[in-house]
């Protein structure tokens, strides 16, 4: 039959014409409707913005719950209200992390209690609990009831106590 | 495996060869004799024949391109299973079953005239295809040599079904206006 000999004449095809459809057939274009691009497109942006919206810029919302990621990035530090920046500390002192000024109200085991009494990261009256090494304070030096100024890497919130983990611990001047 | 290195295994007769061809090959060559024959098991059957015959053709063959090689096998052979079938499934008439019996009075294979008559049909078919635009060309070789459905071949040559049924249809009416210029009976 005459379509039995074109099928027997068909494999015998120049492989080349042959390989250019099988690249075709493996990758499985789909036809795009040109509009389909366009909507996908604006689809993808509308979602990137409303995820944006569900993160505001962290700093601000850091700064209000009273935590603070510390970090050495200047323009977040520029960016804390009230953050006590004395870059004429002390020798020694790492510049960039932030500085709160408080009273010691009585030494503990690992640090200090005390009481904030500048307004910065915590409004002024706010009890803090300072973490240190006892290398880095020495009681003679900070006695109950002096103002400390400390550098601190990183804080936390636990059971409404703000806790920081102290770097320097300067004198107030 | 790299195609060449499956060809090596051939050349050493290790019959690992094989094994390596059916792991790379399987579903695309279940794929062409399942356009064929629309059975599994029949299907099967074309490609473990075709493992055989690219056992015994290889070597003298080295082919390049192995995926195009074995395809082919599939496909002449699949083909020749439907014919088959399709013989069995006639044998419904005496006239069905007289032209069965008759054809073991001829003997195997083709004659050298039909096969010189073949492979002077393709070559014609390939110059015409090289004639069309890339689209259509491959249209056509989706269609009717992969044996891919309509929908299927649309989608991989990017176009709609409505678009590739007409591109078909004006190349078939190409390649009769092109097989009667060069002076094939049809």
């Amino acid at each position: 039959m005459k379509q039995e000999r074109i099928h027997d004449a068909l494999n015998l095809l120049d492989d080349d014409l042959i390989e250019a459809v099988d690249t075709l057939r493996a990758s499985k274009r789909k036809r795009k409707l040109p509009w389909v691009r366009w909507v996908s497109l604006a689809a993808c942006l509308c979602l990137l913005v409303g995820v944006a919206s569900f993160f505001p810029f962290r700093a601000e919302d850091t700064a209000s719950d009273g935590i603070f990621f510390a970090n050495s990035s200047a323009e977040q530090e520029a960016e804390m209200p009230n953050v006590i920046a004395d870059n004429s500390a002390a020798a020694g002192t790492v510049t960039g992390d932030p500085l709160i000024s408080v009273r010691i109200d009585s030494r503990q085991e690992d640090g200090f209690l005390g009481t904030v009494t500048a307004s910065g990261i915590w409004e002024v009256g706010t009890v803090v609990k300072v973490m240190v090494e006892e290398a880095q304070i020495s009681k003679a030096e900070f006695p109950v009831g002096t103002v400390a100024r400390v550098q601190f890497s990183r804080s936390e919130q636990t059971d409404g106590l703000c806790i920081v983990y102290a770097k320097e611990i300067l004198s107030a001047e | 495996m790299e195609d060449e290195r499956i060809v090596a295994l051939y050349w050493d007769r290790n019959e690992s060869a094989i094994h390596e061809t059916q792991k790379k090959y399987e579903r695309y060559l279940n794929k062409i004799a399942y356009n064929i024959l629309s059975n599994l098991e029949d299907g099967m059957e074309s490609v473990n024949d075709t493992y055989l015959a690219a056992w015994n053709s290889i070597p003298p063959h080295r082919p390049s391109v192995l995926s195009t090689y074995l395809g082919k096998l599939t496909r002449r052979i699949s083909i020749d299973i439907f014919r088959k079938r399709s013989r069995e499934k006639r044998q419904a008439t005496e006239y069905a079953v007289s032209l069965t019996e008759l054809e073991d009075c001829i003997p195997g294979g083709s004659t050298p005239e039909e096969t010189m008559e073949v492979q002077l049909l393709a070559d014609a078919i390939n110059a015409y295809l090289r004639t069309l635009p890339e689209d259509a060309r491959n249209t056509f070789i989706g269609r009717y040599y992969f044996l891919d459905s309509l929908k299927d071949v649309a989608d991989y040559c990017g176009m709609s079904e409505a678009r590739a049924k007409s591109m078909l249809y004006r190349t078939r009416c190409g390649l009769k206006a092109y097989l009667i210029k060069e002076g094939f009976a049809l």
